[in-house]
């Protein structure tokens, strides 16, 4: 949560007020409120809605999703912990895998 | 496929608590012939509008991805607020055309120019390029094997007449040498974190002197909508729309290849599958290389699936095709899914970039599920490929455009 604040708050406020303003519908989206549930919340949606998971929902197989992960760790820069990596990965597999 | 198969039950709660009226779309050919969208792409689709734009077909509220209807492409020009809307970042400013600099330098003389964008319409001439702009990932959801990222459909293209001020002018003015290997561009879009690698590319320098090649400030007479890169953003025609970078407000002339993900990681084929490879040569390497040209492709645009055609009476089909710019020479379009075809008439299109317009008569005779489809050949000689050349990025999908009917 500490990471999460920080980076809220290093977040301009234009950026802010755009990113609210494109992002309206995003609250539609109903999502899981058990505690991994609201820790994929939290950290993915920093950069992005979370349609963004849903829509590639239903195909990628554990290697896929954990190279997503892994991508938006290193290459997109999210605040993600090894640990939190791995709960996070676990979980959509469970979810959103191929065959769910 | 694995898209087929069924939800657990945990992922049909989540699906069936999500508010507003999902799009009607079917997950399944009824023929089982056609790869389809992932079910979970099918099922977090809405039809929703951004400000200033028309309800287009949401595929991510944020960054905004939102994909044009396909009934809306059967037009040569493509109206501003129906053009899709595709961004990497979340963060895109409002930009006032009063006071927006664009900053145009090189990293090997000190010689750093800025211009309003009242300084570029006074410098330099103004031109009008007809061009079709092609979302790399477009079709990316009809990949088979399904693979990730956004999951567009047929809807992640549009044409439109851009006008504004030839690049090379602009690089001339600003002393573009033959030290120039690439010239890189920088959007404005800001992702929510700065530890996200700005959104920055380059394309070679042939193309960016090439005459066709705009920093455009207008689609179809009208300012270009904010949601599509206003007030300034590259028109590459021919090359699809990774390269048309959105919000330019830095353009530098680089003397050695740009190194960034956007352009080492994300947006490249592997080497020996498609036609160009050596158009990038300065960002190719032994296994893969950079997408650039877009390869011919056409839609049937006036009919949707599983609509219902009456037998042994003429069905007129219209849609659009286009390529990297040679121009199309050919349509043809099927009624019994690819085993007869029958020669469409072109219309005259705008330019060789431009959406090329098509209409054919076709008559089926046979009652019962079917599928209408349309292959175009370009005057390059390029084909579309019956198989999907499958590459990990879902890239340069042509396989002839298939709309399943049911004849009555």
């Amino acid at each position: 949560m500490k990471i999460f604040i920080k980076t809220l708050v290093s977040v301009s406020l234009l950026s802010l007020v755009v990113a609210i303003a494109s992002g309206a519908n995003e609250q539609s989206i109903a999502w899981d409120k058990s505690p991994t549930g609201v820790l994929v919340q939290s950290r993915c949606s920093i950069c992005h809605s979370l349609d963004y998971i849903l829509m590639n929902a239903g195909f990628l197989k554990p290697t896929g999703w954990e190279a997503e992960v892994t991508k938006m760790r290193k290459a997109y820069g999210a605040p993600v912990s090894d640990e939190e990596a791995k709960e996070i990965t676990a979980y959509l597999n469970q979810q959103f895998g191929a065959g769910n | 496929m694995d898209s087929n198969k069924p939800h657990s039950k945990r992922r049909r709660q989540l699906l069936s608590t999500l508010a507003l009226t999902p799009v009607a779309v079917a997950t399944q050919s009824a023929l089982g012939g056609a790869p389809y969208l992932p079910t979970g792409a099918v099922a977090s689709a809405r039809q929703a509008a951004l400000p200033g734009k028309a309800t287009l077909l949401k595929r991510s509220y944020r960054p905004p991805n939102y994909e044009t209807p396909l009934a809306a492409l059967n037009q040569e020009l493509t109206p501003n607020e129906q053009l899709f809307v595709r961004w990497h970042m979340a963060s895109i400013p409002e930009i006032s055309p009063q006071k927006f600099r664009l900053t145009v330098g090189a990293d090997y003389h000190a010689k750093t120019l800025r211009f309003s964008l009242a300084d570029l319409k006074r410098q330099f001439t103004a031109v009008d390029v007809t061009a079709v702009c092609q979302c790399a990932g477009f079709r990316r959801g009809y990949s088979d094997p399904h693979v990730p990222g956004v999951q567009w459909g047929h809807g992640a293209v549009g044409n439109a007449t851009w006008t504004g001020v030839r690049l090379r002018d602009v690089l001339r003015h600003a002393g573009i040498d033959a030290a120039t290997v690439e010239v890189a561009f920088r959007g404005e879009d800001r992702a929510s974190l700065d530890s996200t690698p700005r959104f920055i590319k380059s394309l070679p320098t042939y193309k960016t002197l090439d005459d066709q090649t705009i920093l455009a400030y207008a689609m179809n007479g009208k300012p270009i909508p904010h949601w599509n890169g206003a007030p300034l953003r590259l028109v590459v025609p021919g090359w699809v729309a990774t390269y048309w970078m959105k919000q330019i407000t830095r353009i530098d002339c680089l003397k050695a290849p740009l190194t960034n993900f956007w352009m080492n990681t994300a947006y490249r084929l592997p080497v020996g599958k498609f036609p160009g490879d050596t158009r990038f040569g300065t960002q190719a390497n032994d296994k893969t290389v950079p997408i650039t040209e877009m390869v011919v492709n056409s839609l049937i645009t006036n009919m949707v699936d599983g609509q219902q055609v009456k037998s042994n009476q003429p069905l007129v089909i219209e849609g659009v095709a286009w390529d990297g710019g040679s121009g199309i020479e050919q349509v043809e379009v099927s009624w019994d899914d690819g085993l007869s075809w029958s020669p469409a008439t072109l219309a005259k299109a705008l330019s060789r970039y431009s959406f090329q317009r098509f209409s054919a008569s076709i008559t089926p005779t046979q009652v019962g599920l079917t599928a209408l489809r349309v292959r175009a050949v370009s005057y390059s000689g390029q084909t579309q490929t019956e198989q999907l050349i499958f590459n990990n990025g879902g890239y340069h999908n042509n396989v002839p455009h298939r709309i399943e009917v049911k004849v009555v």
